[in-house]
């Protein structure tokens, strides 16, 4: 059966209400921060109600809205070049001369199976992807919260799949490296 | 053949991705069964994409929202008069 939500006709308004925030968190998460993402989100909105008319295939409008809207961020972030001042650490530092985990591994309070976040462990997440170098972090952007394919990315990006993939998996022990002091489980 | 858990941490992508040729996948799933901090440091690797895949795309802030709408209010009375 059709959805009927896609028979709606993409209007201004339509876009402007359910698109909106999508943009803008994609915006924000790749830019790392709020004026940013404004300035990027105005821009997308009215570079797409503008073509609207001219626009055909709903069904890839998505596709469509994310290519806008990454290469915006994109360009914004090249306008501010200089900003970034993230340190590089090595997520694979930690290992000892014998490949053996050089520090205790713990689990965590939560299992990836049963997810409830809390407001304060959202912002502990943000601030986790905030804090990821850029190269790394739009990949995971788009990967892990867009939750786009790799071939998609590495279209959006300009860069093949491997770097994707690789640059994905970096972000992720970061990621995880950050996230652990929040989530481990206290043992005491 | 053994794995040490330094490579086992670099093929999650590919073993959790199920992309790994059989025999690899196999080998690093024994070193997991196998190794508790391993064992832990998978769990933990999945529940990181997981607990990101949860982040919610929140309303936008009210006073952006507020600004935005004004914005695209502005350009359709334009695009009225030009019409």
């Amino acid at each position: 059966m059709a959805d009927p939500a896609a028979e709606t006709p993409l209007t201004p308004e339509r876009v402007f209400r359910e698109f909106a925030p999508r943009v803008y968190h994609l915006a924000r998460r790749m830019l790392g921060n709020d004026a940013d993402a404004e300035d990027v989100t105005q821009d997308v909105l009215l570079q797409v109600v503008r073509k609207l008319d001219t626009f055909r295939g709903e069904a890839a409008f998505p596709t469509w809205l994310h290519r806008v809207t990454v290469n915006a961020a994109l360009a914004h972030r090249r306008k501010r070049a200089g900003r970034e001042s993230h340190e590089i650490h090595d997520p694979l530092g930690h290992f000892d001369g014998d490949g053996l985990h050089g520090r205790p591994v713990k689990r965590w309070t939560m299992r990836p199976e049963q997810i409830v976040l809390a407001a304060e462990q959202k912002q502990v997440i943000e601030r986790a992807i905030a804090e990821l170098p850029e190269m790394y972090r739009d990949v995971y952007v788009l990967a892990d919260t867009q939750q786009l394919p790799n071939a998609e990315i590495a279209e959006l990006l300009g860069i093949n799949l491997p770097a994707v993939k690789s640059r994905l998996h970096r972000a992720r022990l970061m990621m995880r490296d950050t996230l652990a002091p929040h989530f481990e489980e206290n043992y005491e | 053949m053994r794995v040490k858990c330094r490579e086992v941490v670099e093929l999650l992508i590919d073993y959790i991705e199920g992309e790994l040729p059989e025999s690899k996948h196999i080998t690093v799933q024994q070193h997991i069964c196998g190794c508790v901090p391993c064992a832990y440091y998978l769990e933990t690797y999945r529940t990181t994409i997981a607990i990101t895949h949860a982040l919610p795309d929140e309303p936008l802030p009210p006073e952006f929202e507020a600004r935005l709408r004004g914005v695209l209010d502005s350009w359709k009375k334009e695009l009225a008069n030009v019409g």
